[in-house]
């Protein structure tokens, strides 16, 4: 999200939002249409379905439509924007209440040095089935830092609490991540 | 599936398996779809426009002294795993030949014994009494607390009114603090509290040498500026992994990573040259992940560390100031430690996720937990007079 909002100029997005917040739809379609990618992705890699990560899209997206005129600050759009659209996800993550089978679009890239194919697509394939068995908290926490790049303070902004804590819910998330694994592995013996 | 064929987690496999379930971006036909769905919607929320909650200001303060029930909770589970360890080390050494190593031959690790869930300070008075006083900052409620050095006259609310909260440090007649992309003063007696003395973008891990200040940054560098703000450097040195704490000794600054694998601790020396990125580095047997070094402090020819450790218990870590002697478990059991400092013999540590600030001598014995009370979330931890 950040290297889409950076695209465009500050001033320029600064207007859109004051712009769409006063219900210029085009304003609003052109925030959108630069963002759409990078919220989606981080929103498959949440839920790790395309018609889910489709919904909760839409779903942030129409809520950020309403709530814009709330929005104090316009510089902040893309952290509030981020915080919707994390919240989206989370709720469609709690509704589902069940471990989904994650199917892997391969990119693995044959060439690439390390590991053969197959041991890349097992170990890849193995760690989705781990990540799938987190709640939303911990795979939002680590989508911002490991997909999107967040900073600390950009996650904390996200997710609506301080610095400090996000440091121990990360970590918190990658210990449950690992033990996601073991469990993974131990059900695959 | 076997430890060998289990594969290890690592970040470059977390971010592959993230950027595959990703995917290359929205269907052609989403953005289509959203737009006819926001024109179809009708009622809008209306202005004038409203604050966007900080994540600071947003939080429920609670009053000091005051546990909250998860905090609670831990702290029992916690005190009867240790009664367990206790009784079940009790039977084992019992049972066992008289050749296995006792606990007295493995002074660093500690169970919790010590933990007491009682609100008021400890009324002994210690070697550390009259040497000054230990300041902490209160994360949750964006206060920082202060105590005499052995644990008499608690104020969890000495300095009010900061936000998010991050490291403390004391210079001259003053103690600053990083908090919400700001580092704020005041002078030691808790007078003058200046919230914005310097505007530095987030910044987190925060030492000074009495010249200038460093500081971690939102920009994954290590900053530094005069002590009057001036001569501001975003960049000053700029590890490949995110720096968190940051500490000061001699020549040189330290700074710990958080969720670098295997790396710990980074050094330079104070101008910025030599830089070390992994001068401390962590053990990583078999599958672990990464630590969050989020304290470090320098005393005696070593240097103490402090890794969250957020699930499990964390550990105060140590090693020689060659960095060599590494024991990562120099003193276990704790809270999530975050903070860490020395003074009279004794080391200091905030535990985040207990709520106290912890205690114990220079060689690990001696472990008190819960020598503070009532804190809420402490994460940096200073000692000044």
């Amino acid at each position: 999200m950040r290297a889409i909002a950076d695209a465009m100029p500050v001033s320029s997005q600064t207007d859109c939002v004051c712009r769409a917040a006063r219900g210029d739809a085009l304003a609003f379609e052109r925030l959108l249409a630069t963002r759409a990618d990078q919220v989606f992705r981080i929103a498959r890699a949440m839920l790790g379905d395309e018609s889910d990560a489709r919904d909760a899209t839409q779903d942030a997206f129409v809520s950020a439509w309403r709530e814009l005129p709330r929005l104090r600050d316009p510089e902040q759009f893309d952290a509030w924007l981020r915080r919707i659209f994390v919240n989206a996800c989370r709720a469609r993550i709690r509704v589902r209440k069940r471990i989904r089978e994650t199917r892997l679009d391969v990119t693995i890239d044959p060439a690439a040095p390390g590991p053969g194919l197959s041991e890349q697509l097992r170990a890849t394939d193995m760690l989705a089935r781990a990540f799938d068995r987190l709640d939303g908290n911990k795979r939002a926490i680590l989508v911002l830092h490991h997909l999107d790049g967040s900073s600390v303070a950009e996650i904390a902004a996200s997710m609506g609490i301080p610095i400090g804590t996000v440091k121990w819910r990360l970590h918190d998330a990658r210990e449950a991540l690992q033990r996601a694994l073991v469990a993974e592995g131990e059900n695959r013996r | 599936m076997t430890e060998q064929t289990r594969p290890q987690l690592t970040d470059a496999l977390i971010e592959r398996m993230l950027t595959e379930r990703a995917g290359h971006g929205a269907p052609a036909d989403l953005i289509d779809a959203i737009a006819t769905a926001v024109e179809s919607t009708g009622q809008r929320a209306s202005g004038p426009f409203g604050l966007l909650p900080s994540p600071a200001t947003s939080r429920p303060r609670r009053a000091p002294g005051t546990f909250p029930l998860n905090r609670v909770i831990r702290v029992a589970a916690l005190a009867v795993a240790a009664i367990v360890l206790v009784a079940g080390a009790g039977l084992f050494l019992r049972f066992s030949p008289a050749t296995i190593v006792g606990p007295s031959s493995a002074p660093s690790i500690t169970p919790t014994p010590s933990i007491t869930p009682t609100p008021s300070p400890t009324p002994t008075a210690s070697p550390a009494a009259g040497l000054g006083h230990i300041y902490w900052a209160n994360n949750e409620w964006g206060d920082i607390g202060r105590a005499n050095l052995d644990g008499t006259g608690v104020n969890q609310q000495f300095i009010t009114g900061a936000g998010a909260m991050c490291g403390l440090t004391i210079v001259g007649d003053y103690i600053y603090w990083a908090s919400d992309g700001e580092i704020g003063r005041a002078k030691l007696d808790g007078t003058e509290v200046n919230q914005r003395f310097i505007d530095t973008g987030a910044a987190c891990g925060l030492a000074s040498d009495g010249t200038y200040f460093y500081w971690s940054n939102s920009r994954r560098a290590i900053a530094r500026a005069n002590l009057d703000g001036t001569g501001l450097n975003q960049s000053f040195i700029s590890p490949a992994c995110e720096p968190n704490a940051v500490a000061v000794s001699g020549s040189y600054v330290y700074w710990g990573y958080w969720g670098c694998v295997p790396c710990e601790i980074g050094r330079a020396n104070l101008d910025g040259t030599g830089v070390n990125y992994s001068f401390i580095i962590g053990e990583v047997p078999g599958v672990r992940v990464s630590m969050v070094v989020d304290g470090i402090a320098i005393s005696g020819g070593y240097i103490y560390w402090t890794d969250t450790g957020s699930f499990g218990p964390g550990t105060i870590g140590r090693a020689n100031l060659d960095g060599t002697g590494v024991d990562q478990s120099f003193i276990g059991g704790d809270f999530n430690p975050s903070g860490i400092a020395i003074a009279g013999g004794y080391i200091y540590w905030s535990n985040s996720g207990g709520g106290t600030i912890g205690r114990a001598n220079l060689d690990g014995t001696g472990v008190d937990q819960g020598f503070i009370f009532g804190a809420s979330e402490p994460v940096g931890v200073a000692i000044g007079p």
